[in-house]
């Protein structure tokens, strides 16, 4: 029995050899060992070794004082605060009388670096795995106290060997090591031709030299050491069954040994020959020092403490013999990228392997047209598990579409540092035109359109007036415009013409589009079927071609209360379809109008009560919408006053991802502005600068003026692109009292708040992009209650963007309070969160992104979203084939059909003046499928109306007949 | 009368002491002993257990678990010192030649207080050199004149 010291050199006076060999008594409770063969033991009671002994001598002496213990606490090991507790380090118990009773070493952490399992020898009894304190069935015995401590062993004790290897470059040699503990430097691969240097990876198909440095931190001596070696593929687990042996050859015998290692010194064991399969897989090596693997040998100068256990015995070591780096994709192809946008895609490498792995461009990208957006290599980091799934690796290439038509080709040349493998990637391109869209603005003549709208001295009317004019002014060109009208039937009002010309007030189209909409007026008689007009718009839609997006967008004030209804086309509708509800959610009753969108990839916004603060709401959803169907975002939506002497710097962030933007100024009066960007290195950009820049202009409009302008602006010493740019409002004196005075003669309300605020405005910036931002509104009813759910989608050349943006949503609820609500980024690039609609009405979702590129420059996005609830909500949405009329339909054509009207009694009525044939004909014309209705002469209308009256009192009997007549 | 030789017979199997099994060094041990019922009562029962005791030991020594001895040993100090020493001065020297983690100390503390040696109170692990110092202590006394019956 040796002296044994702390590594201060006081000596453990109270180390104790013990006889004694292990219980084999059956109890589920004690800790299992695995021997070399698979066979595995209880550990079970034994004398041989106490807690301190399993803590500090692995399981080869008795320690039987808690002075020597407290002097190994003190001389070799760290305090370790609880909250920093790590897997591996010791747990002390200390008793009431502060004297230390017990130890074992933390089995199982929680993450936050609190003890959750520990291992410990419970004095002559067995080893467990225990909570701290408590647990069942046993508890920790009282008699260890509740007096915890957590320690970390940072040398040695003096005395003994102490066989190990390295399980990766960081481990010290303690029992346990933290992740990745399978990337051992003391097991050496030699691939032939065995020049004795270590390979990163063993060949395949080939005999492979497999040898182990074994090191002593001992102070001792020691001899008869062997090595085990095995194999295993790491997909299958760690468990000792997936090892497998690797088979001993002529004079190089697994287990290879015996040998001898020096004190303080480590040693290279024999090597075994490692015949490998030719096919490629990801293979791992284990090795096992040891002098036997009982641990209950007495003799045993370092016994094996936890078989098959890498991270946790330190004679035990793991490394990755071989790894997978397979191409996925053989080739890349940017196919139909849109002129100016930018698109990225990957080549892909699938890797089965734990260890770190760079993959990088060795030559290329060739062609010219593409680029390396993220770099030229990507590295994945070493790997959380050991039976890591498979993994990949991505090396990012971008194209920019050109000119339509373009193609491009070229190739790439990618190396993975620790195969030596490369790969030649061909890479194609095309360039397509940008899309382009068709769309018809469906607008509501019912005769509620005449209605106050809520703005004092507007009515509906006035609000579309002024609201649809700048849709029209700022689509761009190479689109396509229509427009129908409806009441309680839809009307053409301008054919889809296109394509649209020039912005400007000189293309004839759009001033023909302008005109409609400012001569659009209200029927007074006028109902409501939003059906007619979403199939009026179908139906022109239709045979348009050349576009790439058809869409329309609906406005209404109503709830459809004619036929057609939605529900009665929406099966034909294969068109984006936008709506804007213009009023509350009880007056329009959005059901089928939201399904209706939703299912067609637009969405329906609701204006609710409109008053003076939700002036531009109308405007600003017809230019949302617009920026939608043509693919292009928000960067920012800014409304005020400004006064005459003021000027309003409004910033925004534009960055490399924007192909164009358009900066656009809504008012009443917008040339009462003085309207100016600024670029990001303080050049002015006026109305005169853009006419004379290429790629830029400006276009006056009905309510609207604005700049579009192609990114980067060739403005200035460099040309403008990424960065912080201004829009500078002030106030031409000269027009603004003009402004004033035409206003106040016409009485207008808007003359009394320009006096006192000064001239109001909204501000909208949009970019054509490659930072995209789609948000929804998900409701799971129409009935207050019901959950709203705002959900964002960020992406940056189609890719999530993801931990790189904050996203919050400012929601106004019908009672016109507020609050901020911050979306959770669910999943890579999409956020949501959730609400609930206790009260009646619409729910404004002012969605506001920030965030950062791929290159760490800013951006903002911005986005409207409405939902709304009403009592009601949830009922079906009205449907043609429900209304009684069809049902009348069926009884006229009993009721004047042969079997009830006989040759005779039809004589017998044409003498009395009543043609039943004509009769049956208006019928026969009212009721056919697929009619509009007005098309009943008076007389018809009159009978439809007598009928009608009758209908409540025959409502029994006529219910007797059909069932007759259709049993 | 209470039947003590019922509880001396429980004692003989340690897992009817309360944790004992589970202690990993003499002090933990005699904390249990402390806070164990049947320990207790044979300590309140003073001198009149001391006998039967002593029979177990000298009948049963070599059998009984370590936890016993030591509890009895502990026993026997707490009851009587002088006694204690009478009974366990033998039974240290033979278990000294191959010493346990508990009886060796327990009974090495009882004759250390009874010879009036250094002992700790509350620690009851005694080094290699105290417990040499004991069995010196034992061995070089002058045999006793012999009494007719034996103690």
């Amino acid at each position: 029995m040796p002296d044994i010291y702390t590594a201060a050199g006081v000596l453990l006076e109270h180390v104790l050899d013990l006889d004694g060999g292990v219980s084999h008594d059956s109890d589920p409770r004690t800790c299992e060992y695995t021997h070399f063969d698979l066979s595995t033991e209880q550990l079970g009671r034994t004398s041989r070794y106490n807690c301190w002994g399993f803590t500090f001598l692995p399981r080869r002496y008795w320690i039987n004082s808690d002075t020597d213990v407290d002097n190994i606490l003190r001389d070799n090991c760290d305090p370790v605060p609880d909250g920093s507790v790590r897997p591996g380090d010791v747990i002390r118990y200390r008793n009431s009388s502060d004297v230390t009773t017990h130890t074992g070493r933390v089995w199982q952490t929680d993450g936050a670096g609190h003890a959750t399992l520990i291992r410990s020898k419970w004095g002559g009894w067995a080893e467990y795995i225990h909570p701290p304190l408590g647990g069942s069935p046993e508890p920790v015995p009282s008699s260890y106290g509740t007096n915890l401590a957590y320690f970390r062993q940072k040398a040695p004790l003096l005395g003994v060997a102490d066989l190990w290897l390295q399980d990766s470059p960081a481990d010290s040699g303690e029992q346990f090591t933290e992740t990745p503990y399978w990337n051992s430097p003391d097991i050496v691969v030699d691939a032939p031709p065995y020049d004795g240097v270590p390979d990163s990876n063993a060949a395949f198909g080939e005999t492979n030299r497999v040898w182990a440095v074994v090191r002593n931190r001992g102070d001792q001596a020691v001899s008869g050491v062997y090595v085990r070696y095995y194999w295993a593929e790491p997909a299958s687990g760690a468990a000792p069954s997936n090892w497998h042996l690797i088979a001993p050859t002529s004079g190089h015998p697994n287990p290879a040994g015996p040998f001898s290692i020096g004190a303080n010194s480590s040693a290279e064991a024999p090597y075994v020959e490692w015949s490998t399969a030719s096919t490629p897989a990801h293979l791992s090596l284990m090795a096992i020092a040891y002098i036997n693997d009982d641990p209950t040998d007495s003799s045993n100068p370092d016994p094996l403490v936890y078989p098959f256990e890498m991270r946790w015995d330190n004679n035990i070591a793991v490394c990755e013999a071989t790894m997978l780096v397979q191409l996925q994709n053989p080739g890349i192809n940017f196919n139909d990228v849109p002129e100016g946008e930018t698109t990225v895609r990957a080549a892909v490498f699938a890797v089965r392997s734990c260890r770190s792995v760079t993959l990088e461009i060795v030559s290329g990208p060739t062609g010219g047209s593409f680029g390396t957006p993220l770099g030229t290599s990507v590295t994945l980091g070493t790997a959380e598990l050991f039976n890591a799934p498979e993994r990949f690796a991505r090396i990012w290439l971008s194209y920019t579409g050109t000119n339509d038509g373009d193609t491009a080709s070229g190739s790439v040349r990618i190396r993975c540092n620790q195969t030596g493998q490369e790969w030649d990637i061909p890479i194609t391109a095309n360039t397509i035109a940008r899309p382009s869209v068709a769309v018809v603005l469906a607008l509501d003549k019912s005769n509620s359109m005449n209605f106050d709208s809520g703005i004092p001295g507007y009515k509906r009317i006035d609000v579309l007036h002024f609201s649809a004019p700048p849709f029209v002014d700022v689509i761009q060109e190479g689109n396509a415009i229509g427009m129908v009208s409806f009441d309680h039937d839809a009307y053409d009002e301008m054919p889809v013409t296109g394509p649209l010309g020039p912005p400007g007030a000189i293309d004839p189209d759009r001033a023909t589009a302008r005109g409609n909409i400012l001569s659009h007026m209200p029927n007074p008689e006028g109902w409501t079927s939003i059906g007619d007009a979403v199939e009026l718009s179908h139906n022109r839609l239709a045979p348009v071609s050349g576009y790439d997006v058809k869409a329309m967008i609906v406005l209404t004030d109503g709830h459809e209360n004619r036929p057609n209804y939605i529900a009665d086309v929406a099966g034909l509708i294969n068109e984006r379809v936008y709506a804007i509800g213009l009023g509350t959610a009880e007056q329009i009753q959005p059901t089928a109008l939201t399904a209706l969108t939703n299912g067609t990839g637009g969405y329906l916004l609701m204006t609710g009560s409109l008053d003076t603060d939700t002036y531009f709401r109308l405007a600003k959803y017809y230019l949302q919408i617009l920026a939608g169907v043509t693919n292009h975002d928000i960067v920012l939506d800014p409304e005020g006053y400004v006064a005459p002497g003021q000027t309003h710097r409004v910033s925004f962030d534009l960055n490399e991802t924007d192909i164009s933007t358009d900066i656009i100024l809504l008012s009443p009066a917008p040339y009462v502005f003085k309207f100016l960007v600024e670029t990001p290195a303080g050049q002015i950009i006026d109305p005169s600068l853009a006419a004379a820049t290429p790629g830029a202009l400006f276009v006056p409009g009905s309510n609207v003026h604005y700049y579009r302008m192609s990114l980067p602006v060739p403005v200035g010493a460099g040309a403008a692109g990424s960065g912080l740019w201004h829009v500078l409002l002030c106030i031409n004196k000269k027009y603004y009292d003009r402004y004033l005075r035409i206003a106040d003669a016409k009485g207008l309300y808007a003359c009394t708040t320009h006096q006192v605020h000064g001239m109001r405005y909204s501000l909208s910036v949009h970019a054509y992009s490659n930072i995209r931002m789609k948000a929804r509104i998900l409701q799971s009813g129409n009935e207050p209650g019901a959950r709203l759910t705002p959900r964002v989608q960020l992406t940056e050349y189609g890719l999530p963007v993801e931990r790189r943006a904050k996203i919050v949503c400012d929601l106004e609820r019908p009672d016109k309070t507020f609050v901020t609500l911050e979306l959770s980024e669910v999943e890579p690039g999409v956020f949501q969160t959730e609400t609930q609609a206790i009260m009646s009405g619409v729910y404004h979702f002012n969605v506001r992104a920030q965030g950062t590129t791929l290159r760490g420059r800013p951006f903002s996005r911005q986005q409207v979203l409405t939902g709304s609830v009403w009592p009601g909500g949830n009922e079906p949405p009205p449907k043609t084939r429900d209304e009684p009329d069809e049902r009348l339909c069926r009884l006229l054509a009993c009721l004047l059909g042969p079997r009830t009207v006989s040759k005779e009694m039809q004589q017998r009525l044409l003498k009395l003046g009543l043609n039943i044939d004509a009769v049956r004909e208006c019928f026969k014309k009212y009721c056919a499928p697929g009619e509009p209705r007005g098309q009943l002469d008076d007389g018809g209308l009159k009978l439809v109306e007598t009928v009608r009256m009758l209908e409540p009192r025959a409502k029994a009997l006529l219910k007797e007949l059909m069932d007759e007549v259709e049993p | 009368m209470y039947d003590y030789k019922t509880d001396i017979e429980r004692l003989k199997d340690p897992r009817n002491i309360r944790e004992a099994v589970y202690a990993s060094s003499p002090y933990v041990l005699k904390t249990t002993f402390d806070d164990d019922v049947i320990v207790r009562r044979l300590i309140d029962a003073g001198n009149e257990v001391v006998p039967l005791i002593r029979e177990e030991l000298k009948s049963n020594f070599a059998e009984l678990p370590e936890i016993t001895l030591a509890c009895f040993a502990y026993i026997l100090q707490k009851v009587n010192a002088a006694s204690a020493e009478q009974v366990l001065k033998p039974l240290f020297v033979r278990a000294a030649e191959k010493p346990g983690p508990f009886f060796v100390n327990f009974a090495a503390h009882a004759i250390r207080k009874s010879k009036q040696l250094p002992v700790s109170t509350e620690k009851m692990s005694l080094t290699k050199a105290e417990l040499l110092e004991t069995l010196k202590a034992v061995q070089d006394e002058k045999p006793k004149p012999k009494k007719d019956k034996e103690v």
